[in-house]
């Protein structure tokens, strides 16, 4: 079948003899099935739902704004508060403290939009992409045309009563991005004019801690952004006065997390950081990266011991402490303002996607491997995000080894996440323990996931999954 | 001497462009661990995948670059990936026939040519002549067959097959069966040179569909050399006949004209085939010249109707700006053609404060493009600016491709190896800043083939 010795010293040593052996066919060697992938149709499914029950159809102006939170028995919008995920702040949530959850805020849903517009590749249908593009249109130009914001982490917009919710938590003068705002370019191609105005409006924040670490980052990204599309040079002033602030004021010494109240702060600071850096010309770019890899070190450096402690070592004990002190991450758990070891995971996927840096490799393997026999406690109400990125992880994970072990690990925290969060309902719920839909707990982070997962098991290369790594 | 003028001609440090060293370790590891020592047949054949962590073929299908289709991979559908395609290790070929100049250690010579013999004495298709490779067909060093990476056996070029003359030198009658496989077996009609891309490899089965122009070019520059070699004057048949075709296609409905072989492979033919034959050769390839540099020069004045092609991002069927260089410098080479010159240096300028977006899963390959772009713009303008982003970029390269393994990874978001995204085009262009900041004279490989 394959030619015997004879005709292999022939083949090697006569360049004249051609064809002495007979061709197999590859059909002599069985085939292997395509591998099964049942996870797009339950997000077309949450999609569809979205789009034909979860918008905006109430009150005086039907804006078409997707609801961040929905009864998914009536698919329609709550008519009460419902009690929160275990770790959700109220003043965070859609709705006036004492009132049903009726808001609508971009920013907790920006992972549903990027969905959308994924969708719309995948299936070649324009209608995703159109509710996405309405929602962006109709933010910016509100935003624009009025003098507040209508989202931020503690703001969003009354579909019912068509009023802006602000909660206690908020703050009139500076703006705390939930999240990192990925979508400008988009803004900026929609409505020019009233992106730049919504950009011009984000004041910086300026306060030390670990807040301002990562929205630091956010506001470079955002200027950066707003001057590549605008050359306003006043976007360019206030990215170089907050990365002078950041570059003075973030100046820790390699290996030294002591100094930081969130470790991976640092890394976030990075990620945007280098994200700007493509945005603006020299001598700025190299500033803001020299920045980013000055935070890798600061976060690479320290003694993570991913392997035993399950987490990324988030702040070390005081002097006086012992090591037993320092603090982790947990990898369904969310610790006060610190994201878990798949939040953290995904962060240093972002770096390594982008820098190579192989440091980031091994705690990358470090955390997947964490998750891979580890599903949440009973006593645990664990989010979406943390399915979500868990997810993304293992696919990380599998990309940069070749080890299949990782891809079978990303099915298992799927398959989970589908039983647990979506059940046989169109919607996902919030956690575990609740059973209303609100996507503050990252709904659209999971779904992101199992589109990145379908497209894994599927090899699918023509339409690209965006990065699941904004929840930071 | 002449190296400590270089050196202090350029400003550059001779340590931190050492890339020969790098090269040479990336080529002892497939000739030490990257063959085929597999299986029934232990063919010597280099793996165009492998894992990075072990050295070894890879247990299973890995997680494609981006850009990369299912179909294109060297190994069968949905199992482990353990083909070995010749041609898209075709500049890895090249390195190990450069590196054996550049060292005087023959072996990797030796070894490039029991890849060449082996191959096209022992895979080709008795039915057809054609050849396990290109975009679609493989080896498979486990199983000893010819495969393909999706569901039918489809031959396809992948790239021109510029190493010809070694070829015919080393196996000539498998070299001259193949080329007229190519004639009998993928050209559907002999009167009109109706062809497909495709054609069946194990079974004659052409049509007349999908001729994209590129692939016509490409069997002229198959059939060229087989005229030389052979004096067969079928060979000229074969040219003439697809020559003709794309002299009809390229005149548009509305009278206008539209370019189609390009030029290069035409050029080469020229030099070799009779007079007449090579008049209208060089008539056809002026007249893509023509057209080609007119849309490129609308790109360059901003012109919102012409597409641009990205800097970073490649994928299926969608080079770079990079990779229009390399077409550029290829031409002016042939043809010292000034507008070809000068576009290598507009794009040479586009790149020099360049590196890939944001998570874009950028390609060896397009490093590569980048890299001899700027070492071709300083050739060209012997401003130290290229040759300091050419080196920026080489360092870049080998930090994030080769990290701490000594072969390069397939992309920046996969970590296996993987030769279909260009880690031997790069390997060739990391060769170039080598020679340049070390003073080498040896001639490096134009890295003109990804087309």
């Amino acid at each position: 079948m394959n030619g015997n010795r004879f005709t292999r010293s022939i083949g090697m040593l006569l360049s004249t003899a051609v064809l002495a052996a007979p061709i197999a066919h590859a059909a002599d060697v069985p085939k292997a099935p395509v591998p099964k992938s049942p996870y797009l149709p339950i997000i077309y499914r949450y999609a569809d739902t979205m789009l034909e029950r979860g918008r905006d159809s109430y009150g005086p102006q039907k804006t078409g704004l997707f609801l961040s939170a929905l009864d998914r028995t009536s698919l329609s919008p709550l008519t009460n508060r419902p009690p929160a995920a275990g770790g959700v702040r109220e003043d965070d949530r859609v709705g006036n403290s004492d009132g049903p959850l009726v808001g609508s805020n971009p920013q907790h849903d920006q992972n549903f939009l990027r969905l959308l517009y994924t969708l719309s590749e995948l299936s070649g249908k324009a209608h995703y992409r159109q509710a996405a593009d309405a929602e962006l249109k109709w933010f910016v130009e509100q935003s624009a045309a009025t003098e507040s914001l209508p989202w931020d982490r503690t703001m969003s917009w009354d579909v019912l009563q068509d009023r802006l919710i602000e909660t206690p938590g908020g703050s009139a003068s500076v703006h705390e991005l939930f999240r990192p705002w990925m979508l400008w370019d988009r803004c900026f191609e929609l409505a020019p004019q009233a992106g730049k105005r919504f950009a011009l409006r984000l004041a910086a924040p300026m306060t030390p801690g670990m807040g301002s670490r990562r929205h630091a980052g956010f506001h470079i990204r955002t200027w950066a952004v707003a001057y590549a599309r605008t050359k306003d040079e006043e976007f360019l002033k206030r990215l170089d006065a907050l990365l002078a602030h950041a570059e003075k004021l973030y100046a820790f010494k390699t290996g030294a997390p002591e100094n930081l109240n969130d470790n991976s702060a640092a890394v976030a600071l990075a990620i945007d950081c280098d994200g700007a850096a493509h945005h603006v010309s020299e001598p700025r770019a190299s500033r803001l990266r020299a920045l980013a890899a000055r935070e890798d070190e600061v976060f690479c450096a320290s003694p993570h011991d991913v392997k035993n402690a399950l987490g990324f070592l988030t702040g070390l004990a005081p002097a006086s402490g012992t090591t037993s002190q320092n603090r982790h991450s947990a990898l369904w758990r969310r610790r006060g303002g610190t994201g878990t070891t798949a939040q953290i995971g995904m962060l240093c996927v972002s770096r390594y996607d982008n820098t190579g840096k192989i440091a980031y490799r091994d705690l990358i393997l470090a955390a997947a491997d964490a998750y891979l026999d580890a599903p949440p406690k009973a006593d645990e109400d664990p989010w979406p995000v943390t399915f979500g990125q868990a997810i993304s992880l293992q696919l990380a994970a599998w990309r940069h080894s070749a080890k299949p072990v990782y891809l079978e690990g990303a099915r298992r925290i799927a398959d989970l996440a589908v039983e647990k969060f979506w059940g046989t309902n169109a919607l996902p719920k919030a956690s575990f323990q609740t059973d209303h839909h609100e996507a503050i707990t990252g709904a659209d982070t999971l779904a992101l996931a199992l589109v990145e997962l379908h497209l894994n098991i599927l090899h699918i290369t023509a339409v690209r999954c965006p990065p699941n790594t904004i929840d930071r | 001497m002449l190296f400590v003028f270089t050196l202090a001609s350029h400003g550059v440090e001779a340590s931190s462009t050492n890339f020969l060293q790098l090269i040479r370790r990336y080529a002892d590891t497939m000739i030490e661990r990257g063959r085929d020592t597999y299986g029934p047949q232990k063919t010597g054949l280099l793996l165009s995948a492998l894992d990075r962590a072990t050295l070894t073929p890879l247990k299973v299908r890995p997680a494609p670059p981006g850009g990369i289709r299912r179909g294109d991979r060297p190994g069968r559908a949905w199992v482990e990936m353990n083909g070995a395609n010749p041609m898209l290790d075709q500049n890895l070929l090249r390195v190990f026939y450069t590196l054996s100049e550049i060292t005087s250690d023959s072996r990797y010579t030796k070894v490039a040519d029991e890849e060449l013999t082996w191959f096209f004495n022992n895979t080709m298709s008795p039915r057809t002549s054609l050849l396990p490779w290109g975009e679609h067909l493989s080896w498979d060093v486990i199983h000893d067959i010819p495969i393909s990476g999706g569901d039918e056996m489809m031959h396809e070029f992948a790239r021109p097959w510029v190493l010809w003359e070694r070829c015919f030198a080393l196996a000539p009658e498998a070299s001259t069966k193949f080329a007229l496989g190519l004639w009998e077996h993928q050209i559907a009609n002999h009167k009109t040179g109706g062809f497909d891309r495709h054609a069946p490899y194990f079974e004659h089965g052409p049509v007349d569909g999908k001729d994209f122009a590129r692939h016509g070019a490409f069997y002229i520059g198959t059939w060229c050399y087989a005229w030389k070699h052979t004096t067969n004057e079928v060979f000229l048949r074969a040219i003439e006949t697809i020559l003709a075709r794309f002299e009809r296609k390229r005149v548009q409905k509305d009278g206008s004209l539209a370019a189609t072989l390009g030029p290069l492979d035409l050029e080469i033919a020229a030099r070799m085939v009779p007079e007449q034959l090579a008049m209208r050769l060089r008539a056809f390839a002026a007249k893509e010249d023509e057209l080609i540099l007119a849309d490129m020069q609308k790109q360059f004045v901003g012109d919102t109707n012409v597409y641009s092609p990205p800097r970073w991002q490649t994928g299926y069927s969608a080079g770079t700006l990079g990779s229009s260089a390399m077409f550029c410098l290829a031409r002016y080479e042939q043809t010292g053609h000034a507008a070809y010159r000068d576009t290598v240096i507009k794009i040479a300028d586009r790149y020099l404060d360049s590196q890939p977006e944001e998570d874009v899963d950028a390609w060896p390959m397009s490093f590569a493009h980048v890299i001899s772009t700027e070492v071709a713009a300083h050739r060209f303008t012997k401003k130290p600016a290229y040759l300091e982003q050419a080196r920026r970029l080489a360092q870049l390269a080998r930090d994030v491709f080769w990290q701490d393994s000594p072969l390069p990874r397939a992309s920046k978001q996969t970590g296996h190896y993987e030769t279909i995204t260009g880690a031997d085009s790069l390997a060739l262009a990391l060769l170039e800043v080598h020679a340049l900041t070390h003073g080498l004279t040896n001639r490096i490989p134009a890295n003109t083939i990804d087309r």
